[in-house]
């Protein structure tokens, strides 16, 4: 049995299913992101875990305990807020605190373990400052302190970086992780971010009009998208409609427009997707289909390329290896191998 | 491209207030000028008003008893009256914040209702309601909860709810205002770290809210100190507040002199309460609110 078992989860907000039908179960220790575009109901997700909103369907179960009916002061949960939701009035050691101070912990216990939460996100000597004295990636380090210094049974993190700076972002993702994993806690992570889910999660549910579409680790969940959606949300891809012509156990030969190519994947014959990821398109110097630059884009430890092709436009990323980029308007030759062009569902 | 000259470009701030300066000088600052220097002249029955510079009747009105108790009791039931529409208002406004957009805007218009009628109707509407044989007797008589009509007229408790029912409005407003400040996830906060809704409500909302709350109370307090026609139609003639004395000694006294040298006095205590108790309220929240 699960840690997390959610299961049947349904949330209207009138006639609109924020959250419609949705299954997780979530093993102990576990970091699993809820990922999807805003309204796909992964916040409402949260908040029902949290106890904040009250599911119309459904079961909520921690541990093999019914959530149903236990109100959200009770819950042990911590909680990391997008906009952190620290106390203004408080400073950082009575914001740590004040989850001890309601469990009635004895006031030296209570010190040490203030100090063990600043410690564990490298806050100690700020212990007397207020909040608005710190910086937004101190806030936010105070605010996971907070949520985790009650030891509670699960972390729920809710778009907790997206109102850090890029730098910052990439730092405090790691840092996040590596203190999960140090503490060992069940953590549920709510992000429209496709790079933090990627980074931070043991497995990814990507979310879509309230449901899960997929949900596996993130190379699987990257390499092996189930539908278009899923491909071009983690990570990009190109999607090129085709025609199966031919197949040989799961390598399918499809066609699009005048060019014929080999693809993985299982569909019956008749129109399908095709996702390529543009890094895993080169180019060639014989072979492959005909394509001509566009543009081409500095990314820095990368190139992109918009190519014109009989595909459509096709996107190609090239890591930069100090070599002369291919100018725009160049008729070049592009290939992938059959494996990298994935047949969708749907 | 236009080289603007930094003179011109200096002046139109001036320029710009200029129209508000010159009212709050004709209509605002002349008076009250006129009224200073009017409270050093002198008046007897028999010559009328003299001129001249002679502190006469300030210290008439500092050293009679007959004006302590009337500025002890002006003061004493304005600050009744601001803790009231604190205990009042405070939750009003809490409630209001958390009402569906909808019902807010009809509950607002509801809370802000006394404030849109003139405050004479609304004065003798309460001196109908609180009267002899008005409808908040005759209820409690037939209720049961009061074998005799209680005495609303003429008395402290009848000034101080009709004064309750127009001032609440500012307390409303200020504390709603530092409300909407609020981040609506530290309640959240709170909750999901272990405290009750009642606690969430005492250690978290009303600390943050507290400027709110001070400030609506003072505004509620310095309008109650110089209410005129709520004391004067409620209160009568028996329960004297200060704008009501100066008032007589304009009108019924004809004594000029001696009604502004008590506007002047009210004026200044009042600004002197006002400074204080907003330097205490910085003082206190300084490190936590800027």
């Amino acid at each position: 049995m699960a840690f997390l078992e959610l299961s049947g989860l349904i949330k209207r907000f009138g006639t609109v299913a924020a959250v419609d039908g949705l299954d997780l179960a979530v093993e102990r220790g576990e970091f699993v992101s809820l990922l999807g575009p805003s309204g796909c109901g992964k916040t409402t997700t949260l908040h029902m875990i949290a106890g904040f909103v009250e599911p119309n369907a459904g079961r909520i179960a921690v541990d093999g305990r019914d959530m149903a009916a236990v109100p959200p002061n009770r819950r042990n949960i911590g909680i990391v807020f997008q906009s952190y939701a620290l106390f203004p009035h408080m400073t950082v050691a009575e914001n740590v605190g004040f989850g001890l101070e309601m469990r009635a912990v004895a006031e030296a216990e209570r010190r040490a373990r203030i100090a063990d939460a600043l410690d564990l996100v490298r806050l100690g000597e700020l212990s007397q400052r207020f909040p608005r004295q710190l910086s937004g990636g101190q806030q936010q380090r105070v605010a996971l302190a907070r949520a985790l210094v009650i030891r509670p049974d699960l972390l729920l993190l809710d778009e907790p970086l997206s109102n850090l700076d890029a730098k910052l972002r990439e730092e405090m993702r790691v840092e996040i992780r590596l203190i999960q994993r140090q503490v060992g806690i069940t953590t549920i992570l709510v992000t429209h971010d496709q790079a933090e889910a990627l980074v931070m999660s043991d497995r990814i549910a990507v979310m879509e009009r309230g449901r899960i579409v997929q949900i596996g680790r993130p190379v699987d969940a990257y390499e092996n998208p189930a539908n278009a959606f899923v491909s071009t949300f983690l990570g990009r891809a190109n999607l090129i409609r085709a025609e199966v012509v031919g197949r040989q156990g799961r390598r399918l030969r499809v066609s699009a427009g005048s060019v014929e190519f080999e693809a993985e994947g299982e569909a019956p014959d008749g129109p399908v997707t095709v996702s390529i990821r543009p890094e895993r398109i080169g180019f060639v110097e014989i072979g492959g289909i005909e394509a001509r630059v566009k543009v081409g884009l500095f990314m820095g430890e990368h190139w992109l390329y918009r190519l014109d092709s009989p595909l459509g436009e096709l996107t190609l990323c090239q890591p930069n290896t100090g070599a002369l980029p291919i100018a725009d308007g160049q008729a070049v030759r592009v290939a992938w191998s059959a494996d990298n062009a994935r047949v969708l569902h749907g | 491209m236009a080289e603007r000259s930094p003179t011109s470009h200096s002046l139109t701030p001036y320029g710009l207030s200029a129209p508000a300066f010159i009212v709050c000088a004709v209509f605002l600052a002349a008076p009250l000028i006129m009224v200073l220097a009017l409270s050093f002249n002198t008046f007897t029955m028999a010559t009328g008003i003299q001129p001249g510079f002679r502190l006469d009747n300030y210290i008439e009105v500092l050293t009679d008893d007959y004006f302590h108790l009337i500025f002890a009791r002006t003061f004493g039931m304005a600050l009744l009256i601001a803790l009231i529409a604190a205990l009042i208002g405070t939750p009003e406004a809490y409630i209001l914040h958390r009402m569906a957009p909808a019902w807010r805007s009809a509950f607002l218009l509801v809370i802000l209702g006394p404030l849109l009628v003139s405050v004479l109707v609304r004065t003798l509407g309460w001196a109908v309601l609180l009267g002899r044989n008005g409808i908040v007797n005759s209820a409690l008589v037939a209720l049961g909860l009061a074998d005799r009509p209680v005495e609303f007229m003429y008395t402290m408790t009848g000034v101080i709810v009709a004064l309750v029912h127009v001032l609440v409005p500012f307390h409303v407003l200020a504390v709603w205002a530092s409300l909407r400040r609020l981040d609506p996830a530290v309640e959240a906060a709170g909750l999901s770290l272990g405290a009750s809704q009642f606690t969430v409500l005492r250690r978290i909302v009303v600390p943050q809210i507290m400027p709110g709350i001070l400030s609506g109370s003072l505004i509620v307090f310095t309008l109650a100190a110089s209410a005129f026609a709520t004391p004067s139609i409620i209160g009568g003639r028996r329960l004297k507040v200060v704008a009501v004395t100066a008032y007589d000694e304009f009108l019924n006294s004809q004594n000029w002199p001696l009604g502004a040298a008590i506007v002047t006095v009210l004026l200044v205590a009042t600004v002197v309460i006002v400074l204080a108790y907003n330097r205490a309220v910085e003082r206190r929240y300084a490190q936590v609110f800027q």
